[in-house]
């Protein structure tokens, strides 16, 4: 385990292993050897950065996936026809 | 083939933690964010009888509460507005005929997910279009999250050659500018579709790994696998829009 605890991780493996390391998934060990190599590798932590700025401009993304406005309330229509569809569930003979 | 999801997955017993070693005690979370496992599920009991008994304003209600979600999530896998609402309608069906059969074990919203995944899944069989795949954004195991000519030294150990720009520095105007939210769609959209689904669950709807993994049926590690592959391209991509080498 002492070995382990040493263990290093370089640049290209930390890109791999970036979305286990964010999720909590990874061992302490192999937590440790990143947050020493983020530490000592300005490059690996701006790769950081970059990673947490992707999520939060996909977080913004939210409502616009198709380039058009936030989709409107429910149509009457569309509202009244499923409504339709719930009520002869429940009151046809059968449900 | 049955749309309804049963039985649920038991969302108190996350699969694939056998092979992962044991959680680190909290005080050893030094940098990475713990997430919490499965939301348990809120208690929704009376809302879903109400559903079961046939009340048509908690009918109503539900609807309104989730369609926003839905038509969104369903308007990113199928080829046109119309078709997303016919995925809508077809869940809310689905719904109301398989309402008896929901245990709770997840929230009803992970479960009317589920459903609304399985139908637009079916029809994304059915009205495949032809999506332009490029190599960048496929889904091979090989694909590296950054490119290995980028690094170096041996292969899969180097170290950068062109290290990451400094997005850091660039204010909020320029990161979410239009241009690059559109460029976050459109890439987005050309993801595989597991990846897609991940991405658009837990970084737009910020829903939690547990529930994404009940939605899609997914392990804990294929979830983690999706992600990274389809932040990996995501990021990979913006590099054209905020800044490729420093
Ligand atoms: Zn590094």
């Amino acid at each position: 385990m002492r070995l382990l605890s040493r263990q290093n991780i370089v640049c290209q493996q930390w890109t791999e292993l970036i979305t286990d390391y964010l999720e909590g998934a990874l061992p302490r060990g192999l937590v440790r050897a990143i947050d020493r190599h983020l530490a000592a590798c300005p490059h690996c932590t701006e790769y950081l950065a970059q990673m947490r700025r992707t999520i939060a401009i996909t977080g913004h993304i939210d409502g616009q996936i198709k380039g058009e406005p936030p989709p409107a309330p429910v149509p009457a229509d569309m509202m009244d026809a499923l409504q339709r569809a719930f009520d002869d569930f429940h009151h046809s003979p059968d449900a | 083939m049955s749309i309804v999801p049963t039985p649920e997955p038991n969302p108190m017993v996350p699969p694939m933690r056998s092979s992962l070693p044991p959680p680190p005690p909290p005080d050893e979370a030094l940098g990475p964010l713990r997430l919490p496992g499965p939301t348990p599920p809120p208690d929704e009991s009376e809302l879903v009888d109400r559903l079961r008994r046939g009340d048509s304003t908690a009918f109503r209600d539900v609807v309104t509460a989730y369609q926003p979600a839905l038509l969104r999530l369903a308007g990113t896998f199928v080829p046109s507005n119309a078709v997303a609402e016919e995925v809508v309608q077809e869940t809310w069906i689905a719904v109301i005929r398989g309402i008896d059969r929901f245990e709770q074990r997840s929230s009803l919203k992970t479960w009317v997910t589920r459903i609304l995944v399985n139908i637009a899944r079916t029809k994304g069989v059915k009205e495949r279009r032809t999506v332009p795949m490029g190599s960048l954004l496929s889904d091979a195991a090989d694909n590296a999250a950054v490119s290995p000519d980028r690094f170096v030294g041996p292969p899969g150990k180097g170290a950068w050659a062109q290290p990451p720009a400094r997005w850091s520095e660039l204010p909020e105007e320029v990161v979410l500018s239009s241009a690059t939210i559109s460029l976050v769609i459109d890439t987005v959209r050309l993801l595989p579709e597991q990846q897609k689904w991940v991405v658009m669950l837990r970084d737009v709807e910020d829903w939690s790994s547990g529930d994404v993994c009940a939605a899609l049926g997914l392990t804990e590690g294929n979830q983690r696998v999706l992600l990274h592959r389809g932040r990996s391209a995501l990021r990979a991509m913006l590099e054209g829009q905020l800044g490729r080498a420093s």
